[in-house]
């Protein structure tokens, strides 16, 4: 890296091979740009995911529900079994839902049902809060609630969490899968671009070659320039990538609960920064390969 | 500077050595057969033969610039077969090459081109700067270093790419044609400067078809014809040696050298 830097710092700043006069270097910023924001994009799945699941997990992690079928519902039984939950060591707080609750979750599928709610067969549902989930804890609340009452459902939410987790970490590995995919499309254009520059100046890198220039001087001038190209498309995708993050909080903002929370955190800012920085490393990488690979097989 | 390469050149005890070379080009014919010859420090050869005697291959394997398909080929004391791509660039580095149509590079300066060399060597920019400058000043260039060689005419891209063949003192100056796009009277000066680089220490080979050159100059003759190498000193030529090739017999006839 230091040769490069080197070689950037004499006077004439051009290269020994022509590779900013030919058309294509747009092109390629113009890749490189839209890589670094399909990288960025890739990420916010990946964060914005990671977010999701924090919030579904810390709300019902440490939460179990027990259901009394409507055809058992005692207060007396209720009451009795809120104290025996209550003794049990690790339980934070067990709780009857209210009735305004219960016709809240059950308005959006049953709309207005204040009028009817006496002749509905609704069970009644307790909320038990624990300190850290175990499979002690929630035997003892199974064991506690079957003798009081032994109609009665414990709820766990384990299937379902189990569900959701491995629903959030397949999408989460597929975003990562995008972004692996990013990163070989990537070396792969860097690796196409160097290869046909070098097609177009074989005569330049000829006369190197015959004056003495070794494989990894020659190289050093096609790393540069995907370098410099490499690092303004970067930034271009960078300045994208926090616009879209931008707006897309600003619409999170404005209608709660249609998008996901993306509000970032310092280390994820930085990720977003470091994470197509390290795009353009790949290209780097794949245009050193590449150029040493085609010299070598020049005489 | 070039006092210091005659120094050097002293040191070498081999310049080149070419042992049964051949090359060919994929699986096609051999282009040279059984090349044997040596270039001693500080000799002064000429390249002759007719078009497609090998002459551009030799120069090619005379620059280092591809490898023998058999033989071997010494070059400064070394053995360049055995030698790695990093070590034959190196070994480039010793010498100077002048093309037919010089091969400047048309997105670069004067300045830059000549340059060159000195950059691949690993030369500081104060020290190349001044160099160079007292090069191109040397040969009358001095006034228009910034300028790109499309600018400048035929005769001023000649001197550049001369300049650029020597500006980091060679061991060994390949020229080839050198004359080839000027009139006698500066063609002979040119010689008059490789023959003065010679006399200074560097080992000289010129690839040229021009009759005036070779009946004036008794430099020896690497005679190429099918590929097949003769060595002729008409310094050494004695009269029951094979009959003396004219320089007709191998440049008439609208023979390309």
């Amino acid at each position: 890296m230091s040769r490069i830097f080197a070689l950037s710092s004499r006077k004439n700043v051009g290269y020994d091979v022509p590779l900013h006069l030919k058309l294509g270097t747009e092109f390629l910023v113009l890749l490189i740009t839209l890589m670094s924001f399909l990288s960025i994009l890739a990420l916010i799945g990946v964060v914005s995911l990671g977010h999701m699941t924090k919030s579904w997990t810390s709300g019902l992690e440490n939460s179990i529900t027990i259901e009394i079928p409507a055809a058992n519902i005692s207060e007396d039984n209720i009451k009795s079994l809120l104290e025996g939950l209550r003794k049990i060591d690790g339980v934070q707080q067990a709780q009857r839902l209210s009735q305004k609750d219960m016709q809240d979750m059950l308005s959006p599928w049953l709309g207005d049902v204040s009028g009817l709610w006496d002749d509905l067969p609704v069970p009644a549902l307790i909320t038990v809060n624990i300190r850290e989930r175990s499979t002690l804890i929630t035997s003892e609340i199974t064991a506690t609630t079957r003798r009081l009452l032994p109609d009665a459902n414990v709820d766990a939410h384990e299937e379902w969490l189990h569900d959701l987790l491995k629903l959030a970490n397949g999408l989460r590995l597929l975003s990562l899968s995008v972004f692996c995919l990013i990163m070989l499309v990537t070396a792969a254009v860097v690796g196409g671009a160097v290869r046909s520059r070098m097609a177009i100046h074989h005569r330049e890198l000829e006369l190197l070659h015959i004056m003495g220039a070794s494989d990894s001087y020659i190289t050093h001038q096609f790393v540069r320039y995907i370098f410099v190209q490499s690092l303004k498309g970067v930034c271009i995708g960078i300045l994208l990538g926090f616009a879209t993050i931008g707006t897309f909080g600003l619409l999170s903002h404005k209608n709660p609960g249609t998008l996901p929370d993306i509000s970032l955190s310092g280390s994820e800012w930085g990720l977003f920064v470091v994470v197509p920085l390290l795009l353009s490393l790949i290209g780097v990488w794949a245009a050193r390969i590449t150029a040493l690979r085609v010299l070598r097989e020049m005489p | 500077m070039l006092l210091s390469r005659f120094e050097q050149a002293r040191f070498v005890v081999l310049m080149i050595k070419f042992e049964h070379v051949g090359l060919r080009y994929g699986i096609g014919p051999e282009v040279l057969s059984d090349v044997s010859f040596t270039l001693s420090p500080g000799s002064f050869h000429f390249l002759c033969g007719p078009s497609g005697a090998g002459k551009t291959s030799l120069m090619s394997l005379l620059y280092l610039g591809r490898r023998p398909t058999r033989g071997s080929i010494h070059a400064f004391d070394k053995n360049t077969n055995v030698l790695d791509r990093s070590e034959l660039a190196k070994l480039r580095q010793n010498i100077g090459v002048i093309f037919q149509d010089f091969r400047l590079l048309p997105h670069m300066s004067a300045f830059e081109n000549v340059a060159l060399p000195l950059r691949i060597g690993g030369l500081n920019e104060k020290k190349i700067k001044s160099h160079v400058e007292e090069l191109l000043d040397w040969v009358g260039l001095g006034d228009c270093m910034h300028r790109l060689p499309p600018t400048m005419s035929g005769g001023q891209q000649q001197r550049i790419a001369i300049a650029r063949a020597v500006i980091a003192n060679p061991k060994l100056l390949l020229a080839d044609e050198p004359t080839g796009n000027l009139d006698d009277e500066i063609g002979m000066k040119l010689m008059g400067l490789f023959e003065q680089l010679n006399k200074m220490g560097t080992t000289i080979v010129i690839a040229t078809h021009s009759l005036q050159i070779l009946e004036r100059l008794p430099h020896p003759r690497l005679i190429l014809e099918a590929g097949n190498l003769h060595v002729f000193d008409p310094k050494v030529a004695i009269s029951d040696s094979p009959p003396i090739p004219s320089p007709q017999t191998y440049v008439e006839g609208g023979l390309d050298v």
